[in-house]
């Protein structure tokens, strides 16, 4: 009985509660809502916290398996959810209802598909929870109704995230065909030690295609910066970290430990991964330098991360696994507080241009500040904490031998520390404008902002926790992985 | 070969036995009322059924048929349920499944009255 | 007339046959409802595989699987037209191929 009382299950029915609530109180009496969200939110989070040094791992219908991995990553997605609530209650929604009860209770819904994602060891149960995911963020993405680029937004995720689908759900068909079976230990013990048959691989190839489109790899890029544009900035914020993540998490599972980790896919799909982190990487990387909008910006940052990524990945062994757990926990802390200053510059100006960074570092210095650390550790300046997490992925191509890789990877890793630059000289250097706004960003906000920015600091210079939950999402995945085998 | 079409017969006997004789009983056992242009209409769910076929129609009917397929479609999770059902009892795990299908309809319920309470079945509100 | 017997192949070719069609669809076309159309297709072709694939290995968790493709694909595109109606409130046109500015 007490395993209902998973993360998922209560993320549902906390969703539900604020529908329902939604629905049956009468308006003008729900101002109370937005903080019940929220709490409701840390609480789930301690909770998720709590459970995961809970005993593992334990596998539920063979469909779901609690192990490092969905435990290490659990708390991140409802980390991420937190996040997204406390910035949703003060996203400016202009003159439309003042509480938007939809909008803080499908995040709730969002993350628990990302919950189950993480979790899930049977492609079946990979696609639900993939489209619980995004079906709740297309509508999250168009859901400032007044707003055209909000709803373009949302209809070109739609039309993105559904051709998605479509490969994923043809991938499953094939699979079938193949395999027999979609559960993960199944189609290992099928496929061990055979060489793979070309109906296998085109299969792997269309999951592969429809989970690029997810992390916005190149070639399957060109939705995010339209869609970070134009959604709503805490959505934006989710889908750059916590729908990205859902997509490595997934590809760390099926080719690090899940169904496809077998030799003869790997021969076939390790220069292919490794071709698209570089691909990745140079594009996100060179078309970050002209963005003025922040929000581009940074959904080119996420692409070049990304490919940093699928680099780490392309190197097909635990030390690549590990680097990619530890490089997604860096990534949120480092973007998710620029995130929120996107949405505060919003609030102020309208949109979130670079030129609104004019001498910031006069007028606020501790955002500034906060912001300058982010911004570095994105870069991988050290000793922060975006240094640990490129260096470890360097460290992982050094070892398993993949040198052009390597050589693209830090020749991107300078120009990047280029572009980063862009808004850190406008904080310092440039002139602040004559008219200064009149608004002040809230004390509550400079504080995480500096937590933030202390956080990169302190985890840069001593990254012993990062490290030991990385070995803690590797640990049991190896023994579940001998257990399906 | 040509007795296998028997069935197909009968059920077209059958149609028109239906159709004709709904008209010919209202017109038997039916009241002459007041005729005028809007009664003599054909019916087409209260539209206008001459005019031009690509005219704009009210939103709302698109909400409803969208609403009914959403679910509509949640009933096909309930056929392979109820085949299993007994097999599920005799096993004895009979009442576990049947909660799991309450629960499901529950949550179904839930987006019922969420759109129930937003006005979406309110045919007079504007939409 | 005899064609000959009617294999698994033949299913998956057709349903790549389709896939290839909807994909044409949504990659080429202007009008948002018929990329719509055309994302039905890509998911309606495969679930044609796995109801065939279901068929010819004898296995119940294909069709199962169709179940779910289904309930997805409506719950897509009900969002999708939900949203395309928000769109033409805002843009205050009928026509979908004035909206020049979604291109896809």
């Amino acid at each position: 009985m007490i395993r209902w009382f998973c993360p998922e299950v209560l993320l549902v029915l906390t969703g539900v509660t604020l529908i329902l609530a939604d629905a049956l109180i009468p308006p003008g009496k729900k101002e109370w809502l937005p903080r019940l969200s929220i709490l409701l939110g840390i609480a789930l989070f301690i909770f998720t916290i709590w459970q995961s040094g809970q005993p593992m791992p334990e596998v539920w219908a063979n469909l779901f398996v609690t192990d490092g991995l969905s435990l290490v990553f659990k708390p991140f997605f409802v980390l991420c959810l937190v996040g997204v609530t406390l910035i949703s209650v003060r996203y400016p929604m202009g003159r439309e209802e003042v509480v938007r009860t939809e909008f803080l209770a499908l995040p709730f819904f969002s993350t628990a598909g990302l919950c189950l994602l993480a979790s899930a060891r049977d492609f079946l149960a990979i696609f639900v929870a993939l489209e619980l995911v995004a079906i709740s963020l297309y509508l999250l993405a168009a859901f400032h109704r007044s707003r055209a680029a909000s709803l373009e937004a949302g209809m070109k995720l739609l039309v993105m995230g559904g051709l998605s689908t479509g490969f994923l759900v043809m991938g499953i068909a094939w699979l079938y065909a193949t395999a027999g079976s979609t559960e993960f230990s199944r189609i290992i013990l099928e496929q061990a030690g055979r060489p793979a048959s070309p109906a296998l691989l085109f299969a792997v190839g269309l999951i592969l295609t429809g989970l690029a489109f997810k992390i916005a790899a190149v070639p399957f890029h060109a939705w995010a910066p339209d869609v970070y544009e134009g959604a709503p900035t805490p959505i934006t914020a989710f889908l750059a970290i916590a729908s990205k993540a859902a997509g490595f998490v997934l590809l760390l599972r099926i080719f690090c430990l899940g169904a496809f980790a077998l030799d003869s896919v790997g021969w076939v799909f390790r220069p292919i991964l490794l071709t698209m982190g570089i691909a990745t990487v140079t594009l996100g990387t060179l078309a970050a330098l002209p963005q003025r909008n922040l929000k581009r910006y940074l959904a080119y940052s996420g692409i070049a991360h990304a490919g940093y990524m699928l680099l780490a990945l392309g190197t097909w062994g635990e030390s690549g696994m590990g680097t990619v757990a530890g490089y997604l926990w860096a990534y949120l802390l480092a973007t998710f507080p620029v995130f929120i200053f996107v949405q505060e510059l919003e609030r102020v100006h309208g949109n979130a241009d670079m030129r609104h960074l004019d001498g910031l570092a006069q007028r606020d210095p501790g955002p500034a500040l906060g912001l300058t650390l982010c911004f570095l550790s994105m870069a991988g300046l050290p000793p922060l904490l975006g240094f640990s997490a490129k260096l470890s992925v360097f460290t992982a191509l050094w070892s398993a031998g993949e040198i052009p890789g390597l050589v693209v990877g830090v020749i991107m890793a300078v120009v990047g520390l280029g572009f980063y630059l862009v808004p850190i000289r406008a904080m310092y250097w440039e002139r602040e404008p004559d008219v200064v706004p009149a608004q002040r960003f809230p004390s509550f906000l400079v504080w995480i902002l500096l937590l933030a920015g202390a956080a990169q600091l302190i985890l840069g210079f001593q990254p012993r926790p990062l490290v030991r939950l990385v070995e803690k999402s590797l640990a049991p995945m190896v023994s579940g992985n001998l257990q399906g085998k | 070969m040509i007795r296998e079409f028997v069935p197909v017969l009968f059920s077209l006997g059958m149609a028109l036995a239906i159709a004709l004789g709904g008209i010919g009983l209202g017109i038997v056992i039916g009241k002459v009322g007041r005729r005028n242009r809007g009664k003599d209409m054909a019916y087409e769910c209260g539209k206008d059924p001459i005019g031009s076929p690509s005219a704009r129609f009210s939103v709302k009917f698109y909400l409803v048929a969208m609403i009914f397929i959403l679910f509509d479609i949640e009933v096909i999770f309930m056929y392979p349920w109820a085949v299993s059902l007994m097999g599920f009892k005799q096993s004895g795990m009979g009442w576990q499944v049947f909660g799991l299908m309450l629960a499901f309809v529950l949550l179904v319920e839930v987006g019922h009255l969420y759109a129930y309470q937003k006005g979406v079945f309110d045919w007079n509100k504007r939409g | 007339m005899n064609f000959g017997e009617v294999t698994l192949g033949h299913y998956l070719a057709l349903s790549l046959l389709l896939f290839l069609i909807g994909l044409a669809g949504v990659i080429l076309r202007r009008s948002l409802l018929v990329v719509m159309m055309s994302l039905e297709l890509l998911l309606n072709a495969a679930n044609l595989a796995l109801v065939a694939v279901g068929k010819f290995h004898g296995l119940p968790d294909p069709q199962v699987a169709v179940f779910f493709v289904i309930t997805v694909a409506a719950a897509e595109v009900a969002l999708g037209l939900a949203i395309l109606v928000a769109i033409f409130r805002i843009k205050r046109t009928t026509a979908v191929d004035q909206m020049a500015s979604l291109r896809f």
